[in-house]
């Protein structure tokens, strides 16, 4: 090849390559809805639906389970239990990831599946959001006997009185493994009694692989 | 090969080509009238001349939206804003692929022949400013926009990674302003403080300079919202004439690629075109900015001044100098590319070097290039700085006054609106300083 018809060709693949670096086509994006049993998305650098809605599931069911049979509170007598009456705070997130609009969602679903089993008779939350306002309290302030007195005094003149405040949190920790990591995250829902202070927990947990190295992605390829 | 005659005619014809695709007026001939009437006041007059403009440039629609979006919020119209924002962040999200149609055209003409897709930091103040706009209105969406430019941001930064593994985006500045109305928003439901620490830190962590920012995160995370009977006010002010593009010559460029094709056309059977024509791309200017921040008087009494959360001039200049290198070496295909066709017509018709015909296509080929516009279409509008003041007042109406001052320590004229305060709640004033002038009216929300 001479030095003109290599130069030639030379321009010629440049040209080429400036075309090809454009390539693609604009499409208008799609959507469908996913049945159930269909593949859902798995969440590449932090949790999603895969992590958080197993958690809910598994942790209430744990508490509804547990509570099926009624709960006594200090000092109840005898007879049928009456429904707990439960104040659920707030879902409180320690863990090392933003749960950005996750978390109103996790609320949302814990709330509502507590609601359905009827095994306690909860507080709504716009109760909850305006007694917190009234009083100025923030959630992790009515342990204090003080908070406490003021905000169940609000309530109850709201006519919502509750026997237990609900918290839940979620918490994750993280091994590394080189430039892999796995991170266990868990979800705890912890009950305490407002007469007693004595409290009953619950939690799920599930553990989630991040394959960044090459050698991770194939062997989760092999699996 | 052609005849004689033939060749002339195609070599006229390729010439005539060339010269119908030639560029004419810049985005940034028409956003200086814009700028020129908005900032001097007349906010009815640069919203005529953006619709005069809209009707006859259907590539710079989506821009002259945004826009027209400010002026909408600047006039008390947040709903409108919001609108105009929501169609042009869809368009942008959609014109992030690439037309292999739209690609090609640009090879041969320039890049104002094509969709302009939005740059970077317009992509995530289009979601700060649908934040604020929702927030004068019903607010019911203003955290969902506040988490979309936390998210927005992130997802633009990730999908910067290339092959080699550098990723020349994670040098982007980040904007806190989407972080910082989550936090409010947050904090104002008096039940989610975890959240609104979380933001908080985000905004120190971004804006360190933010000198509220320290106080926002240790009362999130010990304090509480405000104190009984009192309710809290934000005052977003958005000061000075923010960032635009003009046209600039690449010099050192364009020298290169004239002496690259002088030592290819010594070397190739044919001559190419000579880089006569400077090497044009557009580069993000910006305004030196005289207002230092916004006095506030509540009720008579001075009450604090608004700090930058959310410096937008800078934000554009360094996200842009990021990619520079990417727009340059687009040029430079261009013209590589304008030279291969002119090599290409010419071995095509057979063209003798010492030829009449030779010398029209490299005549031709000049003018083409010399016909090449830097794309200078950009947000126009966008204020230097975007920032802020958060106020915690007893519930009731209060007169607010507000008061541009300019770095050298003067002040403008006083500019005053009732601000209704409710009890454990947010409020949200909006008004827009340029040299020391109110622009359209104080907006405040409606919720």
């Amino acid at each position: 090849m001479d030095r003109r018809c290599f130069l030639g060709k030379s321009i010629a693949g440049l040209l080429g390559l400036g075309a090809l670096s454009q390539a693609g086509c604009r499409s208008q994006q799609t959507a469908q809805v996913l049945q159930p049993g269909d593949r859902t998305l798995v969440g590449s650098h932090t949790a999603g639906q895969e992590t958080y809605q197993p958690l809910v599931e598994t942790a209430v069911s744990n508490l509804l389970g547990r509570h099926g049979h009624g709960v006594q509170p200090a000092g109840f007598a005898q007879g049928a239990p009456p429904p707990m009456r439960i104040c659920f705070v707030g879902v409180e997130n320690k863990s090392i990831e933003e749960m950005g609009d996750f978390k109103e969602q996790i609320y949302q679903h814990i709330d509502t599946r507590i609601v359905q089993s009827q095994v306690y008779q909860p507080v709504s939350r716009r109760f909850v959001e305006a007694g917190l306002r009234q009083c100025r309290l923030r959630p992790d302030e009515l342990m204090v006997p003080q908070n406490m007195r003021a905000f169940t005094q609000v309530m109850e003149q709201m006519g919502q009185p509750f026997d237990f405040l609900l918290y839940a949190t979620l918490t994750s920790g993280t091994t590394h493994s080189n430039k892999d990591y796995q991170r266990n995250y868990v979800l705890t829902l912890e009950m305490v009694e407002l007469r007693t202070g004595g409290y009953d927990k619950e939690s799920a947990e599930l553990d989630k692989a991040y394959n960044v190295s090459a050698a991770a992605k194939v062997r989760q390829f092999l699996k | 090969m052609f005849p004689y005659a033939s060749k002339r005619v195609l070599a006229t014809g390729l010439l005539a080509l060339v010269t119908a695709l030639a560029g004419c007026a810049t985005h940034a001939d028409r956003l200086r009238d814009i700028r020129r009437d908005f900032y001097a006041g007349n906010a009815e007059t640069a919203a005529a001349t953006i619709d005069r403009c809209l009707k006859g440039n259907p590539r710079e629609a989506d821009v002259l939206k945004l826009d027209r979006a400010i002026l909408e919020l600047c006039s008390g119209r947040p709903k409108e804003a919001e609108r105009l924002l929501r169609e042009v962040r869809d368009r942008f999200d959609y014109l992030e692929q690439k037309s292999l149609a739209e690609g090609s055209l640009m090879m041969v003409t320039d890049d104002t022949y094509a969709s302009y897709p939005g740059e970077d930091y317009e992509k995530i103040l289009i979601r700060a400013f649908l934040a604020l706009a929702n927030l004068m209105g019903d607010g019911d969406d203003a955290a969902a926009y506040g988490l979309q430019v936390v998210d927005t941001q992130e997802r633009i930064i990730q999908a910067g990674a290339e092959e080699s593994g550098e990723n020349p985006k994670l040098a982007y500045k980040r904007v806190a302003l989407g972080a910082y109305i989550h936090a409010a928003l947050r904090e104002e439901t008096h039940a989610n403080y975890d959240d609104a620490a979380r933001s908080f830190a985000r905004v120190v962590s971004w804006e360190p300079e933010f000198p509220f920012g320290r106080g926002d995160v240790q009362r999130a995370t010990y304090g509480r919202h405000s104190a009984p009977g009192n309710g809290v006010l934000y005052i977003f002010a958005l000061v000075g004439r923010g960032p635009l593009k003009e046209e600039a010559v690449e010099l050192p460029a364009t020298v290169t690629a004239l002496v690259g094709d002088r030592v290819l056309s010594h070397n190739l059977k044919h001559t190419l075109p000579p880089t006569i024509a400077p090497i044009k791309v557009p580069k993000v200017v910006v305004w030196p900015n005289s207002t230092r921040g916004v006095g506030v008087a509540v009720d008579g009494r001075p009450a604090g001044t608004t700090a930058a959360i959310t410096d937008v001039g800078r934000l554009a200049v360094e996200q842009y100098q990021a990619i520079y290198p990417q727009v340059l070496l687009r040029a430079l295909v261009r013209r590589a590319a304008k030279k291969g066709i002119i090599y290409g017509g010419k071995e095509a018709l057979g063209v003798q070097n010492n030829s009449l015909a030779n010398v029209a296509l490299d005549l031709g080929g000049i003018v083409w290039e010399a016909t090449e516009s830097a794309d200078t279409r950009c947000w126009g509008l966008l204020p230097d700085q975007i920032q802020v003041l958060r106020l915690e007042l007893p519930a009731g109406e209060h007169r607010i006054g507000l008061r541009p001052d300019d770095r050298l320590g003067l002040s403008g004229a006083d500019y005053a609106t009732a601000v209704q305060i409710n009890d454990g709640r947010n409020s949200y004033l909006l008004a827009n300083f340029a040299e020391g002038r109110l622009i359209g009216q104080i907006v405040s929300s409606r919720h």
